[in-house]
């Protein structure tokens, strides 16, 4: 893949989809990894991350989680909930999802400090939501949803009422 | 190469997504002024949505969290995370539980399937990604593609990961 490559560097953006146990909730989850593919940018990552056999640029997490709307449903119930009037929750949820992730990619790849005043990110103020367990920044949120970043760094897509429901 | 590559993915899957830890490196102002073009590789060893199943530990006994009775929504949303991840990385184990639970995820999960036939992820991801990747001046994408489906992504996705991961 990298043979024929002509540019400097790759941007790999690995994806998986699905049902978590249960079928309660849609997840679309996404890792990516900047490479270097010439001497330049290798003499970076080496310079940057001395211990890094990889010479990665860059690399983040992301991850889309959207709930059936229904409450303590059986996986039955919920696989019926998904799929009703021929999946239109579900294909609403994999379109957004999609849109989610991309938007996600872009916004984190421009996150560093010389971009920072022009992307969504500086516009909100510094606010911190309780998730999964850990405080998470709220980067940008929507009537419905939360980005969130959690303490490592990784990026989420959330409801809000999945938040309140914690 | 690709191979390589595949190994990477699953490698950075392995070594950093413990909490606490800094997953994210972030590209340095370094790195902005030296890219001059990009291509953009995407990986998608699945053509229909999966269904994932709790996993047995490796010693043969359910997870805790499984015996649970009764779960928070809370609980419920880690779960979901963590198993996302774990999923990714040993999509379905070896022993005859997992098998079960895997068999028994299908089943529950075929109305959604269906319900989804016709549905265009891949081409529906690669114009989402291509339309905001493209936007992004420092990156210089010159190019998306899927990379080829076949063995190599196959490997990655079996590779068990040393540690669970909690986000």
């Amino acid at each position: 893949m990298r043979k024929d490559a002509t540019e400097t560097t790759l941007l790999l953006v690995s994806t998986r989809y699905s049902l978590s146990p249960g079928l309660r909730y849609l997840r679309i989850w996404c890792a990516a990894v900047l490479l270097p593919n010439n001497d330049t940018l290798k003499n970076i990552a080496t310079t940057e991350r001395p211990d890094d056999k990889f010479f990665r640029l860059y690399r983040n997490q992301f991850l889309y989680l959207e709930p059936v709307d229904t409450r303590a449903a059986k996986p039955e119930e919920a696989a019926a909930r998904w799929s009703e009037n021929n999946g239109e929750r579900i294909r609403a949820a994999m379109s957004e999802g999609i849109a989610e992730i991309a938007r996600l990619i872009a916004l984190d790849l421009q996150d560093f400090a010389a971009q920072r005043e022009k992307t969504e990110i500086a516009k909100q103020p510094s606010k911190i939501v309780r998730y999964a367990r850990q405080d998470a920044t709220v980067l940008s949120e929507t009537e419905r949803r939360y980005t969130l970043r959690l303490p490592n760094g990784t990026l989420r897509s959330v409801p809000k009422d999945l938040l309140a429901a914690e | 190469m690709f191979r390589s590559a595949c190994v990477l993915v699953a490698w950075f899957l392995l070594e950093g997504a413990a909490s606490g830890q800094t997953f994210r490196i972030p590209a340095s102002n370094e790195t902005l002024k030296a890219v001059r073009s990009t291509r953009v590789i995407l990986a998608l060893k699945q053509d229909e949505i999966i269904a994932d199943y709790v996993r047995p530990r490796s010693n043969g006994a359910a997870t805790p969290q499984e015996n649970m009775p009764k779960v928070s929504p809370g609980f419920l949303t880690d779960l979901a995370i963590g198993f996302a991840f774990d999923a990714f990385a040993d999509a379905v184990g070896n022993d005859a539980i997992s098998a079960g639970r895997a068999r028994r995820a299908e089943e529950q999960s075929e109305p959604v399937r269906k319900a989804l036939q016709g549905y265009a992820f891949r081409s529906g991801y690669e114009r989402a990604l291509g339309e905001k990747l493209r936007a992004i001046d420092w990156l210089k994408v010159t190019e998306i593609r899927y990379a080829p489906t076949g063995a190599p992504v196959e490997e990655c996705a079996r590779m068990r990961p040393k540690r669970r991961f909690s986000s």
